[in-house]
């Protein structure tokens, strides 16, 4: 399914909708992680007709700014990045049953309603089916206490699904993108 | 008098901190239910602030260094757990979460725990029951019943605090204590009780 965004899908100034920005919590660079927020992102892009791959801000570059206390350049841009994405991809491991306490760290750096306006797509990445429902049970929360708007499912995907991912990106994306596309159409009118 | 250890972790952010201001306040509630039981209490606070360098790079490396080390086996190793965490969007804070996410498999097993949290509104309290008591039972520790939520109204001046958050402290000092008795002392790791083989020191050369 494919929701071309042609009138509504333009800012007043002509330009496309929608900065795509894909926030990945995991500490370690090159992660798995990264590679299925990636392709969730471009799966949701490609739906609704979105050019380009958007940016990513990967934490595994800024953990030891993330969690020790004090200013840092390189934060102070992922932040701005994030706080002003219109679809935002938020992808952790699962750790202890849960995101990432360096993701937690990064959201906890945003000032109250900094996702307001945003549409955020929360995804774990887990070995065990077991621990599926932390995406909505724990992950979700947070974006909404952050003031995004939060479309259902979030998406849990299963490393052993990692071979099959575009047939599970492609369920999830056919189920959210509706959702996505009608607050960016929401967001033009405002 | 038997001893017991209490290990503190507390992930406050400011000097001083209302997180760690809830975090004594438990300790000192819980040694004194412990002496009630004609238990003595030590008390070792690990303040998560000091260490957050040490967390970063554990998650890079996947061990963690000297000052790390020290931290977690003052958590492993004691009888019981104080863990307090202010609350940021609804949930426990990104640097009291990666401390657990160091923390091995094992560390909290059958370990009795009070659970502690502060913020600036009472709307978040359930942030304890939904975010952190889950943690605490994957790590399969044994949490007591009553967690404490500390919010701004609730600190009348100073440390002193609301009857309300008085009698909250002093009930799940009692549980605490309670599970602490009912179980035998923490198991003091003794580094020369199972040394490595010389030949596997050989080996590894």
């Amino acid at each position: 399914m494919s929701i071309p965004v042609t009138d509504r899908g333009r800012r007043e100034d002509g330009a496309p909708v929608g900065s795509f920005v894909t926030l990945v919590g995991n500490p370690r660079a090159g992660s798995r992680t990264r590679t299925v927020a990636e392709a969730a992102a471009e799966a949701v892009g490609r739906r609704i007709g979105h050019d380009g791959p958007g940016e990513v801000v990967d934490l595994a570059a800024l953990g030891p700014h993330l969690l020790a206390p004090g200013p840092s350049a390189g934060v102070e841009v992922a932040l701005e990045l994030v706080a002003g994405a219109d679809v935002l991809v938020v992808a952790s491991p699962t750790y202890k049953a849960s995101y990432t306490g360096l993701l937690k760290a990064f959201l906890d750096r945003l000032p109250g309603g900094a996702l307001t306006g945003t549409t955020a797509l929360p995804l774990l990445v887990m070995g065990d089916p077991r621990h599926a429902l932390a995406v909505e049970l724990h992950l979700r929360p947070v974006l909404v206490e952050l003031g995004a708007h939060v479309p259902t499912p979030g998406l849990a995907v299963l490393e052993a699904q990692i071979p099959d991912l575009d047939e599970v990106l492609g369920r999830w994306a056919d189920r959210v993108v509706p959702q996505v596309a009608g607050a960016l159409g929401e967001g033009v009118r405002a | 008098m038997s001893t017991r250890t209490l290990a503190v972790v507390s992930a406050g952010l400011s000097v001083p901190s209302s997180t760690r201001l809830l975090a004594d306040r438990l300790a000192q509630a819980s040694a004194e239910a412990l002496a009630a039981l004609g238990l003595e209490a030590g008390v070792e606070v690990v303040e998560l602030r000091g260490h957050a360098r040490d967390l970063a790079d554990n998650l890079v490396t996947g061990f963690p260094n000297t000052a790390l080390r020290t931290a977690v086996d003052t958590v492993a190793g004691a009888d019981a757990l104080i863990a307090v965490t202010p609350i940021f969007s609804a949930s426990y804070s990104g640097l009291f979460k990666t401390f657990f996410d160091v923390l091995g498999k094992e560390a909290l097993t059958g370990k009795p725990v009070l659970m502690g949290a502060t913020a600036g509104t009472a709307r978040h309290s359930l942030a304890l029951e939904h975010a952190m008591r889950p943690l605490f039972a994957y790590l399969r520790a044994v949490v007591a019943p009553t967690a404490v939520f500390a919010a701004s109204e609730d600190w009348a001046g100073g440390d002193a605090t609301s009857a309300a958050l008085s009698d909250r402290i002093r009930r799940a000092a009692g549980e605490l204590a309670a599970l602490v008795a009912q179980r035998p002392r923490a198991a003091v790791a003794d580094p020369f009780a199972d040394p490595t083989p010389f030949e596997t020191l050989l080996a590894g050369l």
